[in-house]
């Protein structure tokens, strides 16, 4: 620290010469110190100190050096030497033997610089004794025998004769070794206290007698965020808020000498708060007068901030203990209650009062009561944190027993000892009296199985039937008492025993239930009956013991489905012979009308006629086309021959039908069909039957104009499109036109005779190619049918 | 001249057949059911057999396969109201029917049609 202050220099020098009277034990304990360092610093200064103490034997006095000099003074023996001219030793006290470790032989007459290390004998020679006569207290290193240099402290004195002369001398020397020791520790430790006077992480000040800052180390700044020239002589009071001050100033510290950990608040520059524990000790200078104070200022903001967290967050878990909607109680080690939360008070009818402090035990019901202790020992020994849930049965208050699943969790200390037991409760006493009604309804199941209609049985792990029920034997023929302890593949048809075994092994393997597997039973009367079987496997403590078997007569199932099929072909062929009775009469009516129409001898009048007729019978087979093929798609009989087709193929079929139509009306015909559309697959006939409706609605409904077929490939889809120029529907009306039976009368008079069949044929036809039809047309401008296939 | 028969359980049918088939300028010989026609085949031939398929008694399919079996060189072709897929009648071409023929017909195509297969 540059520029210290007067009252630090004074009290450096004051403590050098050991007149401060602080004692180091206290200004330790007020140096609020990072652990480690704090132990580390003890242990050497306790060495210190005990060297201290077997020197000197007054821990008190230790910094008191002024004193520390008489004890060793007086305590010390002196050796003094005699020398003579030539600086040889010729007297010496006893002392002087013992110092030097060397006998009376050895002594007289040796050259005293043999007493020296080379170095320390130049010093000496360096002082020119011999001419100032006298030369106190040099402080060098003489030499012991056997162990080599040592501090000492030597005076030496000329002895001078008469006329002046040099005669020898005299050597006052003292070991001060061990002050030296002393002296250099206490410079280390002195250079310790400062060391940590500036690293420490804690803020220290020193105030002069009027509690203004005079010192302070470095992190005091950085704590407080000032610099020097804010601390320098700043009124430690400025640094608190005023109720704060108070606080401190009402401990009386300075008659007491010291407080430790005042919790205050302190003022940072920039008049933030913070938290801070606070020690002060009050300097006393020799005379016990008050020169200032120490303050180690400690920053707990942090800790304040950890504390308030940890207590908020106690505060939720305690919270949730106590309201969590299942029982929870916490154990020492040896299974004695420590608490309980609200629940478990409530479903096990005891107060709080009543059970802390008590034996989990006391609760359990007396039949597991052992157990219950044996396997809780165990658990604390075996140290796992959860152990699973397993049953326990606890007796309420007013003796009635409960059953719960208990999960106990366990905490341990440092030393992985179990510190707590934390189990969570879950009551199953109501789910357990369902299970065990469930039980008892077993008797009626078995009721069930008797009056089932169905087949019921049950086999063991053979195959062999061990149960029966009345419908059973009525399928089989067979008597209950002659089957039972049988195989039930015996009763099998052979093609079903293969399919049963395969079964019984699947539900044995897999425990999983089989449904609707169709096999045939052998009556006793020798005939097969068709029945569907579901198989569950039967299983006992969790394993398997045989089969459970119910199974279903189907025979009379299998009977309609037969008729069924007999009644589509019987349609089939009603349809076929409709259409033959409906057309025969017209092949005849055509052929001779048609035989008068071309008879060149007939009168022209008679081929008129004939030639109605022929119109009007044309008129009737379309009815009777239509009307049969709403009947096959109503009766679901109409048969699609699917195949891949080439389209142009079915357009040239519809046009080379509707070209007559077109050249009588003198309409235009456009075609608008891309090579290379992908072939689809659809019945080619009924297709060419859709476009030849749709062309031939479209002639009708077209006196001027164009009638156009195009089609094109997109989106996946194959888009057919008819359109004319015609008299158009209405956009109402566009819907309903693929309605059976709808006409769309578009004009007063009704020319274009129909059966209103044709559209909703069209509808239909395309809706078994997974298609679609769809118009959009304007009255007088034209229609368009659009047919989307997919490819 | 070509000799054709006409099998059909409908006289009118059979009639206006013959009537055309004669202005086509053929020879025809009618029958009026299966049986009828399988017992004319045994003491007389032809060169076409017109068959209708669905008649009272033996059907057309029946008289065409007796016919079939006795591996005869007369030709069959059905003439019939029911509509048959492509496919079918494929196979019946590939057994051996000179061709299917729908009902009504007009007179040019029927001549067309018979000309064609006596042709061959």
């Amino acid at each position: 620290m540059k520029n210290e202050p007067d009252i630090v220099k004074k009290l450096r020098e004051e403590e050098k010469i050991g007149q401060l009277n602080i004692k180091s034990q206290c200004s330790y304990e007020q140096l609020k110190i990072p652990e480690e360092t704090l132990h580390e610093t003890s242990d050497k200064t306790g060495t210190f100190l005990e060297n201290g103490l077997e020197t000197e034997g007054d821990i008190g006095e230790l910094f008191d050096f002024g004193e520390l000099y008489k004890i060793l003074f007086e305590t010390s023996a002196v050796a003094i030497t005699l020398t003579d001219e030539n600086e040889r030793i010729v007297s010496w006290n006893k002392y002087a033997e013992e110092l030097f470790n060397m006998n009376e032989k050895e002594l007289y007459m040796r050259p005293v610089n043999t007493l020296y290390p080379v170095e320390e004998w130049q010093k000496i020679r360096a002082e020119n004794v011999r001419k100032k006569g006298i030369k106190y207290r040099i402080e060098t290193r003489m030499i012991r025998k056997n162990e080599g240099p040592f501090e000492v402290e030597i005076s030496l004195c000329v002895l001078k004769g008469s006329g002046g002369k040099n005669v020898g001398s005299i050597g006052i020397i003292k070991d001060i070794t061990k002050l030296k020791t002393s002296e250099r520790k206490f410079k280390e430790s002195e250079e310790r206290y400062k060391t940590i006077f500036e690293n420490s992480a804690v803020a220290i000040t020193l105030t002069d007698k009027n509690e203004r800052i005079v010192s302070w180390n470095k992190y005091a700044e950085d704590l407080l965020g000032m610099n020097k020239d804010d601390l320098y002589m700043k009124p430690v009071e400025s640094l608190y808020p005023p109720e704060e001050w108070k606080k401190i100033r009402s401990e009386n510290v300075r008659q007491k000498g010291m407080q430790q950990s005042i919790e205050t608040k302190i003022l940072k520059k920039n008049n933030e708060l913070i938290d801070v524990d606070l020690s002060l000790s009050v300097l006393k200078n020799h005379g016990g007068m008050v020169i200032g104070s120490i303050g180690v200022i400690n920053d707990i903001t942090y800790q304040k901030w950890i504390k308030d967290a940890l207590e908020e967050s106690e505060k939720k878990f305690k919270q949730l203990y106590e309201n969590a909607p299942i029982p929870y109680h916490t154990l020492s080690p040896n299974g004695e209650i420590t608490s309980v939360n609200e629940k478990w008070c409530k479903t096990l009818k005891y107060t709080k009062e009543e059970v802390i402090g008590k034996s989990i035990f006391d609760f359990v019901i007396k039949s597991e009561k052992k157990s219950a202790k044996t396997s809780f020992e165990k658990k604390i020994l075996e140290k796992k944190s959860y152990t699973g849930g397993h049953e326990r049965t606890y007796v309420t208050k007013d003796g009635e027993e409960r059953i719960f699943i208990i999960h106990d969790y366990f905490s341990f200390d440092n030393d992985k000892n179990v510190m707590s037991v934390h189990t969570t409760m879950e009551d199953i006493t109501q789910r357990r009296q369902v299970w065990d009604r469930m039980m008892k309804s077993e008797e009626k199941y078995r009721v069930l199985a008797e009056t089932s209609a169905d087949g019921v049985l049950t086999t063991d792990v053979l195959g062999r039937l061990t149960y029966v029920n009345p419908s059973l034997e009525k399928i089989l023929g067979r008597r209950k008492g002659k089957i039972l302890a049988t195989l039930f593949r015996d009763y099998l048809s052979e093609s079903s025993v293969y399919l049963f075994q395969q079964v019984f092994l699947d539900v044995r393997k897999k425990e999983k239930k089989m449904e609707n597997i169709g096999l045939d039973v052998i009556h006793d009367g020798g005939y097969e009956i068709p029945i569907e079987a579901n198989i569950s496997p039967l299983k006992k403590d969790g394993s398997f013991i045989g089969i459970e078997c119910t199974l279903r007569d189907i025979s009379e199932r299998k009977k309609i489905e037969r008729e069924l099929k007999q009644s589509e072909k019987l349609r089939t062929e009603f349809m076929n012979i409709a259409a033959h009775e409906l057309k025969s009469p017209v092949t005849p009516i055509k052929g001779y009308l048609e035989l008068i129409e071309s008879d060149k001898d007939a009168d022209e009048k008679i081929r008129n006629w004939a030639s109605i007729g022929m119109r009007n019978a044309e008129r009737l087979m379309h009815l009777i086309n239509d009307i049969l093929d709403v009947s096959r798609l109503d009766t679901d009989t109409m048969r699609f021959n699917m195949e891949k087709c080439d389209l142009t193929e079915i357009f040239d079929d519809a046009i080379e039908d509707i070209e007559p139509d077109i050249e009588n009306k003198n309409l235009i015909f456009i075609k608008k069909i891309p090579e290379n559309l992908p072939k689809i697959v659809c019945d080619k006939y009924r297709l060419s039957q859709v476009l030849k409706n749709l062309l031939g609605n479209s002639i009708k409904f077209t006196d001027y104009g164009s009638i156009t077929l195009m089609a094109e490939e997109k989106e996946k889809h194959l888009f057919i499109y008819v359109e004319d120029t015609g008299i158009g529907i209405s956009s109402d009306e566009t819907k309903r036109i693929f309605t059976k039976f709808y006409q769309a009368y578009t004009g007063e008079d009704r020319k274009n005779e129909g059966t209103g069949l044709g559209l909703f044929i069209c509808k239909e036809i395309v809706k078994k190619h997974n298609g679609e039809i769809w118009a959009e047309s304007k009255v007088g401008k034209g229609s368009k049918f659009t047919i989307k296939l997919p490819i | 001249m070509k000799k054709i028969m006409v099998v059909d359980n409908e006289p009118d049918i059979v009639d206006l057949t013959r009537t055309v088939l004669e202005l086509g300028g053929y020879s025809v010989m009618p029958a009026y059911s299966g049986e009828e026609c399988l017992r004319k085949l045994e003491k007389e031939t032809a060169d076409l057999i017109l068959l209708d398929i669905m008649m009272p008694g033996m059907s057309g399919w029946d008289v065409f396969n007796r016919i079939k079996k006795k591996n005869s060189e007369i030709k069959v072709a059905f003439m019939s109201v029911l509509e048959i897929s492509d496919k079918r009648k494929q196979v019946l071409l590939d057994e051996g029917l000179a061709d299917y023929i729908m009902k009504p017909f007009d007179k040019e195509t029927l001549l067309k049609k018979v000309d064609n297969i006596l042709k061959n």
